[in-house]
C-alpha cells in the first residue's frame, strides 16, 4: 500500500484533492462538520508532505516523469516532476494548510452557516487540485483544461461572501479572466497548428528544427499567450480585475488567490515559453524584452497605485500586482540568476502576502477595522499581530535576513549580468516604494496612540499562522538554500543547462 | 507556385473568418457595458476558437475518420481538435451558466444590468455613507 501510494503520488496528489472536494458536501449532508474540517485539513496536509517527498526524489535522482495509465507519450498523457513543480507543490501545500487553521474558526461566521463554509471549502479543495494540475502537468490542452478549473472555482470562492460588491467583482473577474482563457487557448491552437503536437517536449522539438519558418506565425502564438496568462496573472495594464477581486473577497480567498493563484498562471507562462517553445526562440523572437518591459511597468505602477489606497486590503492588492511584475522580470531577463530570483521571489512572496493577508482580516475581525487611517496605536494592542506584520513587511522591502532579500539579490545579479541598467533602478525603486506603502502603517501602530486603549486577546489559533509564516519569513531569509537549490535547478532546467 | 498573400489568406479563409469572429467577440466584451452583452462577446470568442480548432483538424476532400476497408487510400480528417474542443464546448457552457447567475444576482441588488449604471449606484452609496 505505501509502496503503491509512493509510486503513484504525483497524480495521488491531484486526485486527493478533487476527491476531497467532492467528499466534502456528502459528509455535509449528515452535519459531520468536524470530518469536514479534519478531511480539508488532511488533504493539504498529503499535498504538502508530497511535494516534500517528490522534491527528495528530484534532488536525489533528477526530474522524471509519470505515465498516467500506462499509455506511452504521443497517445497518453504524461506527467512531469521536476524542481518547479515541485517548489510550487510545496508551496500550494503549505500556504493552504496554513490558510486552513487561521480559517477554518472564523470560516462559518464569516459566510453565515456552516452548508456555506462547506462549499467554500469544497471550491478551495478544487482551486488546490487545479493548481497541482496546472504544476504537474505535460501538455498543453491538459494545462488549458486545469487553467479553467483554477478560474472558475477561483472566480466562485471570490463570490463566496455573496454581497453586492463580491458579486459584482466576481462577474468582472470572470469575464476578463474567460477573455484570457479565449487567448491561451487560441494561442495552444497555433501552437498544434504549427507542430500537431500537444505534448510539450514534442512541441519544442518540432519547434527546434522548423521555427524559422514560422516566425509570423509562432510570434502571433506567444503574443496570445502573453495576453491571455497577462491578464490571468495580473501584470500592469491587464490587472484591472485584481484589486476588487481580491480585496472583496473574504480573508481567506484573497489570501489563497493573490498568494498561488495568480502564481499559477505565471507558472504556465513559463511552462509554455521555456519548456514548450523553448527559452532560444523566446529571446530571438524579442518576446523575453516585452516580459522585462510589462513587468517594470507592474513593479512601478502597481507600487505607485498601492501608495495611493486607503483600505488595507486594497492596498495589500495592488502590492500584489507590483510583486507579480518582480518575476515577470525575472523571467525577461532570460539567465540563470534572473530565472533563479524569479522562483524564489514566487515563493517568499506567497509566504508574505498571505500573511499580509491574515494579518488584515485578523485586525478586521478583532477591531472592526478595515481602513489604514483607524488603524493608530493598534501595535500596542495587538503587538504580536503587528510584530509579525513588521517581520513581513522587512521582508517585501528585501531587507537582508529577511526572504525577500534573496530573490531581488539574486534578480539584481541576473539584471548585472543582461547589462540592464533600467531593470536595476526598476528593481531599487520597487523597493523604495514598497517601504514607501508599508512602513507608515508600522509607524502609525507604534507611535500613535488610541483613546480606547485595550488589551485585544490575540490568544486563539487565527494568530499561530500569522506567526509561523512571519517565522518561516526570518528562517528563509538565514537559511535559503533548499528553497534556492529547487529554485536554480528549475532555471537551469528550464534554459537547458 | 509561389502564392501572394491575399491568394494565401483566401485559401485558408476559415482561419482567416475565425479571426475576425475573434476580433468581433473581443470588440463586443470590452465595448459593450450591458452584462448580457459582454457575455455574449464572450461566446462568439469561444465559437470562433472552435472554429479555428476544427478548420486545423480538417482536409480539404477528407472523408471522417472511420476505416473504410474498401477505399484503402481514402484521407482521414484529424479527429482530435474535433475531440478537444467536446472540452472546450463544455468548459464554455459552464462559464456561460456560472457568468448568467452573477447577472441574475447583480440585477437582484441593483436593479439593471448595464455595468455602468451599477458603477455610478456603488459610487453614490459610498459617498452617502461617507457623508453620513
Amino acid at each position: 500500500m505505501v509502496a503503491l501510494v509512493k509510486e503513484n503520488a504525483p497524480i495521488l496528489i491531484v486526485i486527493a484533492s478533487l476527491f476531497s472536494a467532492y467528499l466534502l458536501p456528502v459528509f455535509m449532508q449528515y452535519r459531520r462538520y468536524g470530518i469536514v474540517g479534519f478531511l480539508a485539513l488532511a488533504t493539504q496536509f498529503f499535498v504538502l508532505f508530497g511535494g516534500i517527498f517528490l522534491a527528495t526524489q528530484v534532488l536525489a535522482k533528477g526530474s522524471f516523469r509519470y505515465i498516467l495509465a500506462g499509455w506511452e507519450a504521443p497517445w497518453g498523457l504524461e506527467i512531469t516532476i521536476d524542481p518547479l513543480s515541485t517548489l510550487f507543490l510545496i508551496m500550494i501545500g503549505l500556504i493552504n494548510l496554513l490558510i486552513l487553521v487561521y480559517a477554518l474558526p472564523s470560516l462559518a461566521d464569516e459566510l453565515g452557516n456552516k452548508v456555506r463554509a462547506t462549499w467554500f471549502l469544497t471550491l478551495f479543495m478544487l482551486l488546490t487540485a487545479a493548481l497541482c494540475g496546472m504544476a504537474l502537468c505535460h501538455d498543453l490542452f491538459n494545462l488549458y483544461v486545469f487553467i479553467e478549473v483554477a478560474t472558475i472555482s477561483g472566480c466562485a470562492i471570490v463570490g463566496a461572501k455573496g454581497d453586492a460588491r463580491s458579486t459584482e467583482a466576481t462577474f468582472k473577474y470572470l469575464i476578463l479572466a474567460t477573455l484570457g482563457s479565449c487567448f491561451v487557448l487560441g494561442g495552444i491552437g497555433f501552437l498544434y497548428n504549427l507542430t500537431g503536437n500537444l505534448n510539450m517536449l514534442f512541441v519544442n522539438h518540432e519547434l527546434a528544427q522548423t521555427w524559422s519558418n514560422y516566425q509570423y506565425a509562432l510570434w502571433v502564438s506567444l503574443s496570445f499567450f502573453i495576453v491571455g496568462f497577462g491578464i490571468k496573472s495580473a501584470v500592469f495594464p491587464l490587472h484591472v480585475w485584481l484589486p476588487d477581486a481580491h480585496s472583496s473577497a473574504i480573508t481567506p480567498a484573497s489570501a489563497v488567490l493573490s498568494a498561488i493563484s495568480v502564481k499559477g498562471y505565471v507558472l504556465g507562462l513559463v511552462k509554455v515559453f521555456y519548456i514548450a517553445v523553448g527559452p532560444l526562440i523566446v529571446a530571438s523572437l524579442n518576446i523575453s524584452d516585452i516580459l522585462l518591459l510589462l513587468g517594470m511597468g507592474s513593479i512601478i505602477a502597481g507600487s505607485i497605485f498601492a501608495i495611493a489606497q486607503t483600505e488595507l486590503k486594497r492596498r495589500f492588492a495592488f502590492s500584489t500586482i507590483a510583486q507579480i511584475g518582480y518575476i515577470f522580470l525575472g523571467l525577461g531577463l532570460n539567465n540563470q540568476a534572473g530565472l533563479t530570483g524569479a522562483f524564489f521571489h514566487i515563493f517568499s512572496h506567497a509566504l508574505i502576502k498571505t500573511a499580509l493577508f491574515l494579518i488584515a482580516g485578523f485586525i478586521l475581525i478583532k477591531t472592526g477595522k478595515s481602513q489604514i487611517k483607524d488603524l493608530t496605536g493598534i501595535g500596542k494592542q495587538m503587538p504580536l499581530t503587528m510584530g509579525a506584520f513588521t517581520v513581513v513587511s522587512l521582508g517585501m522591502t528585501g531587507i537582508p535576513l529577511f526572504s525577500g532579500f534573496i530573490g531581488k539579490w539574486n534578480l539584481l545579479l541576473g539584471s548585472l549580468e543582461a547589462g540592464n541598467w533600467l531593470a536595476i533602478l526598476v528593481l531599487l525603486a520597487g523597493s523604495i516604494l514598497a517601504a514607501i506603502y508599508l512602513f507608515p502603517i508600522i509607524k502609525q501602530a507604534y507611535f500613535t496612540t488610541n483613546q480606547d486603549y485595550a488589551e485585544l486577546k490575540e490568544n486563539t489559533i487565527m494568530i499561530v499562522p500569522i506567526l509561523i509564516l512571519a517565522g518561516t519569513v526570518l528562517l528563509l531569509g538565514i537559511f535559503p538554500r533548499p528553497v534556492l537549490t529547487l529554485a536554480s535547478q528549475a532555471a537551469s532546467m528550464l534554459l537547458g543547462q | 507556385m509561389e502564392l501572394t498573400i491575399g491568394a494565401k489568406l483566401l485559401n485558408n479563409y476559415p482561419f482567416l473568418g475565425s479571426l475576425i469572429i475573434f476580433g468581433i467577440g473581443c470588440y463586443t466584451v470590452l465595448s459593450n457595458s450591458n452584462l448580457l452583452k459582454k457575455l455574449l462577446g464572450i461566446n462568439i470568442m469561444e465559437s470562433s476558437i472552435f472554429l479555428f480548432y476544427v478548420a486545423t483538424g480538417n482536409i480539404r476532400g477528407g472523408v471522417p475518420p472511420i476505416v473504410d476497408l474498401a477505399q484503402p487510400e481514402a484521407l482521414y480528417i484529424n479527429p482530435l481538435p474535433t475531440g478537444l474542443m467536446l472540452t472546450g464546448i463544455v468548459v464554455s457552457i459552464s462559464v456561460t451558466g456560472f457568468a448568467l447567475a452573477l447577472i441574475i444576482k447583480l440585477y437582484r441588488f441593483y436593479g439593471t444590468m448595464d455595468a455602468n449604471e451599477i458603477f455610478e449606484i456603488r459610487n453614490e452609496g459610498k459617498n452617502n455613507g461617507s457623508s453620513s
